[in-house]
């Protein structure tokens, strides 16, 4: 099977200039049909069976030096009969049955050569006018209002869209080598990094040719940044970029072995992962003798590798990081063990028995782990397995492969089924919630969230928990919305993700946040997400941070929202005006404020401080004493009260939170006399519910057990009943789909003081000491 | 609250009715035989069908009464396991000759209604709700099953009870 990818204009070319015919026994083929098979045998460049067997093969076909095993020189239209029959036969077939064949096949493929190159120009330069042709012309009637994007996801015009994205991928590749050809790396963020992680990554699947300059823009990339993370993603990208471009890693060989010892202590799941391949790369590349270090070197890096990788699945919390981290090791452990090249060296004729037995006893247990996690790439996991087990002829041998393989082939099934439905789904979630059916949308989305998580989707999962928290924020619940779109934040920021997920951190995630901060009143806040928003802009930024109303709508309006609280500050106590400017000055905020208070001139009177006052109760809500947040929900006038205290307030924000979610499903049960409740949150060891002269006190614990979520909700269930006549067959079911596995993937308070610093507390603090002043 | 309930099923609703007819008469068979062609009764039948009884209604009270009429006879009001007990043979036999007879007086407007109004918790309870140490206002739980769960426009077809 050809690992290389073969553009439709080259095998257009190919079959033009062999006029229609199949090289090697001159029949007539069609384009269906073609098949376009190694002359040379691709495998001798990914897997030779001996270090100099490329050489070989080029002393006795009498190839010349720069023979390329992937050139134009190489290839040859072939039926698939016949290139079934020959596979990799040509230099080790007592035989030699093939000799002819190929030497006419090579003759003839070197004098089409020029002709298949010409043909390939013109038919890849017709190809990709038609393709921008028909793009424009979507795109202008798109642009003259004939038809609207939306309007064609929606109706799911027919239109090609592999095709499309073909198009875009390479426009954006295009885009993107220009601009680094000519302006180069400006940032040394993480935005720049993602870009030309993507651009190198279809550089070397599309555009080999390229991947010099890519790899000397790495260089430059890994000589001024600092960032560990990208240091170790760039490296990879690069390393793996030269064994695509069939480079030898001796020029970085010395970088390599210092990449690898700090993966000693690695936590982060995608650069560990990252670093297994490498490993088993660089095991490769030393049975092929293309690296100078010694075995000893393998081995000590092969049993720190596998240390860490242990000691990380022993402190793992979840499915998802131990499945992944499993198959990272599964990775490093498919190598010899060093008993195992022991044999090697006494040529022992037992090894390939005792290696493939415990490689399908390794597979057997990591399939074992899979089988009920969501979040992994299944695609991969299958495609490598079946790449290996073609170049490993023993795996394919083995008794067990075809009951593995059949297994692997139904976990990726069962992973694409899922993800077949979520496009359609989710079409329907964005109609649900356009419409103000929120209730709707909200089961719609929870579907999709659920579904969608695993690594093809993670974008469309994180865009569902995102609308998820819209929805709730349209209903008028602001700290379950607050909650999902803290989970965006935490998805997008923890998850090794492409670029534009990681976008969604301030675009959807701390941008909302802040947001619901303002309308919660909790002003500072609000101001922190929108100094993390800024900061996260500049981060990622690839255009450099601009701050406009076209460009920048959120941001624009958060950093109104903070002008207008500085101003308020300014103008209602001195002390205030103190503390806020001491606030804005730890979050770098406050030249940048100030600035913007004299240039938009911006000021309250007294007046106008007296009327907001009056109307809102103030500014900086969030430094009260005693909190007290109250909605109506289900015709009852909630409030819950808690102590502004850290971990009150992140235990009190969770409580709120779950139970609007939990309301919101039964916003359609029959209440006989609803009456008002009021809860006090009071931090304790355990879960537990008092009731104190008619008000509930709920304790609420820090660490949660498994069965959180079931007490949780039976404690709400206890509240409800005991203020109102209900039915609990209506309750329990329409209860039922927050019992599923998943519902609730990260806890709020968890979540909250990862992303909400204590300090902010000391600033509630002052605030609140000087308004009882 | 102005629409009906999310959990309300007409067909339930009617089997529910249908389950009414067939088994609350033969409990009080004897005693409808002997009330029912009463003028009395008549009069009283009229006046709660112009008042939107349906026949199940009037069969509901009708059973409550002579229901509560014996437990209160055999002074076991107070004492729950005896109620429980009675109650359960009531209402699985047949009605004998032997057993106690409500008198014609019993039956008035007043009783009538009472009698279907304490059969209301127990509709209540048929569709999950327990007032259960609560206590709530008659009228509240008429609008309730009135406009959640249709208690005054679904009937069934039955044979005729009353004419």
């Amino acid at each position: 099977m050809s690992k290389q990818i073969i553009p439709l204009y080259l095998k257009k070319a190919i079959w033009f200039a062999y006029n229609k015919k199949s090289g090697y026994e001159g029949v007539p083929i069609t384009f269906l049909e073609m098949e376009i098979d190694h002359i040379i045998p691709e495998r001798v460049l990914i897997n030779p069976k001996e270090p100099n067997e490329f050489a070989k093969w080029k002393e006795k076909f009498n190839l010349e030096d720069d023979f390329h095993i992937q050139g134009i020189e190489n290839l040859c239209p072939s039926t698939r009969e016949f290139n079934k029959m020959k596979s990799d036969k040509g230099l080790y077939d007592k035989d030699d049955a093939y000799k002819g064949f190929i030497v006419r096949a090579l003759i003839k493929a070197k004098q089409l050569k020029p002709k298949i190159e010409k043909l390939r120009d013109e038919s890849k330069k017709q190809l990709d006018g038609r393709k921008t042709r028909k793009i424009i012309n979507i795109l202008n009637a798109v642009k003259n209002g004939d038809i609207n994007i939306k309007t064609l996801i929606l109706e799911g015009l027919k239109i090609n869209y592999d095709e499309l994205k073909d198009i875009e991928d390479l426009e954006k590749y295009n885009d993107i080598f220009d601009k680094y050809k000519s302006v180069g790396i400006r940032f040394y963020n993480f935005g720049e990094s993602f870009e030309i992680k993507s651009a190198v990554r279809y550089s070397h699947s599309y555009k080999i040719e390229d991947i010099e300059f890519w790899i000397n823009l790495l260089d430059e990339f890994l000589s001024k940044v600092k960032d560990n993370k990208i240091k170790n993603n760039l490296f990879y990208e690069k390393a793996y970029a030269m064994l695509k471009a069939n480079k030898s890693w001796k020029p970085i060989e010395i970088e390599l072995l210092e990449y690898f010892k700090s993966m000693k202590k690695e936590n982060n799941l995608e650069t560990l992962n990252q670093s297994s391949i490498l490993f088993g790369i660089f095991y490769g590349e030393f049975q092929r003798e293309r690296i100078n270090s010694s075995i000893e070197t393998v081995f000590e890096i092969r049993e720190y590798l596998l240390n860490n990788l242990s000691e990380k699945i022993e402190n793992s919390q979840t499915e998802m990081r131990i499945a992944n981290l499993e198959y990272s090791k599964f990775i490093v452990e498919s190598g010899y063990t060093p008993e195992e090249y022991k044999l090697i060296l006494s040529n022992d004729e037992n090894l390939d028995e005792l290696w493939v037995n415990r490689y399908f006893k390794g597979l057997k247990r990591l399939l074992g782990i899979l089988e009920n996690v969501k979040f992994f790439d299944f695609n991969e996991f299958f495609n490598t397995f079946k790449k290996f087990s073609e170049i490993v002829p023993i795996i394919r041998e083995h008794k067990e492969f075809d009951d593995i393989f059949s297994k692997i082939s139904n976990l990726k099934s069962k992973y694409e089924g899922n993800n077949s439905t979520i496009t359609d789904l989710m079409r329907r979630g964005i109609e649900l919630y356009d419409d103000e059916k929120y209730f709707q949308a909200i089961k719609r989305f929870n579907k999709i969230k659920n579904l969608s998580f695993n690594p093809d989707k993670l974008y469309t999962c994180i865009f569902s928990i995102y609308y998820l928290g819209e929805c709730y924020n349209k209903l008028g619940f602001h700290y379950a919305s607050k909650y999902y779109f803290m989970v965006v934040f935490h998805l997008a920021n923890e998850m090794d993700v492409e670029y534009n997920t990681k976008q969604l951190t301030y675009n959807c995630g701390t941008d909302r946040i802040a947001m619901i901060d303002y309308n919660l009143n909790n002003d500072i806040e609000a101001i922190y997400f929108t100094s993390i928003s800024i900061i996260l802009r500049e981060f990622f930024s690839l255009e450099g941070y601009e701050l406009s109303m076209d460009k920048n709508k959120n941001a624009y309006i958060l950093i109104k929202n903070a002008l207008n609280s500085f101003s308020y500050s300014m103008q209602k106590s001195e002390r205030l005006k103190e503390i806020i400017k001491e606030f804005y000055q730890s979050l770098d905020l406050l030249d940048f404020i100030e600035e913007g208070i004299e240039r938009l001139k911006f000021s309250y009177s007294q007046e106008k401080i007296k009327k907001i006052d009056e109307k809102t109760g103030g500014f900086f809500k969030d430094a009260e004493k005693l909190r007290k947040y109250s909605w109506l929900q289900l015709d009852i006038n909630w409030t819950v009260k808690w102590d502004n205290i850290f971990i009150d307030t992140s235990l009190s924000e969770e409580f709120i939170a779950y139970l609007q979610i939990y309301l919101s499903t039964l916003k359609d049960i029959d209440i006989i006399s609803p009456t008002d409740i009021e809860l006090r949150v009071i931090p304790s060891s355990k879960l537990d519910l008092q009731k104190i002269n008619g008000n509930f006190e709920i304790q609420i614990p820090n660490e949660k057990d498994s069965d959180y979520f079931h007490r949780l909700f039976a404690i709400i269930f206890t509240i409800i009943m005991d203020k109102m006549i209900i039915s609990r067959d209506q309750v329990m079911k329409e209860v039922k789909p927050l019992f599923e596995v998943g519902y609730f993937s990260n806890f709020y308070n968890e979540i909250y003081k990862s992303l909400v610093p204590s300090d902010l507390f000391y600033f509630y603090n002052l605030i609140n000491s000087d308004s009882n002043e | 609250m102005s629409k009906l309930s999310k959990f309300y099923n007409k067909k339930i609703s009617e089997k529910m009715i249908k389950n009414r007819y067939k088994n609350s008469i033969p409990p009080i068979r004897l005693t409808l035989k002997r009330i029912v062609p009463t003028e009395e009764f008549q009069q009283l039948k009229k006046s709660f069908r112009l008042s939107g009884w349906k026949d199940w209604h009037i069969l509901l009270a009708f059973f409550n009464l002579v229901l509560n009429y014996r437990m209160r006879e055999l002074g076991i009001l107070n004492n729950i396991n005896e109620m429980v007990e009675f109650t359960e043979n009531f209402l699985y036999q047949e009605e004998r000759e032997g057993s106690i007879q409500v008198p014609l007086s019993e039956f008035t407007e007043h009783n009538m209604t009472k009698s279907l109004e304490q059969s209301m918790s127990a509709t209540l309870g048929t569709y999950g709700f327990s007032l259960e140490g609560k206590s709530l206002e008659i009228e509240e739980i008429k609008r309730f099953l009135s406009e959640k769960f249709n208690y005054w426009k679904d009937d069934v077809e039955h044979e005729n009870i009353f004419d």
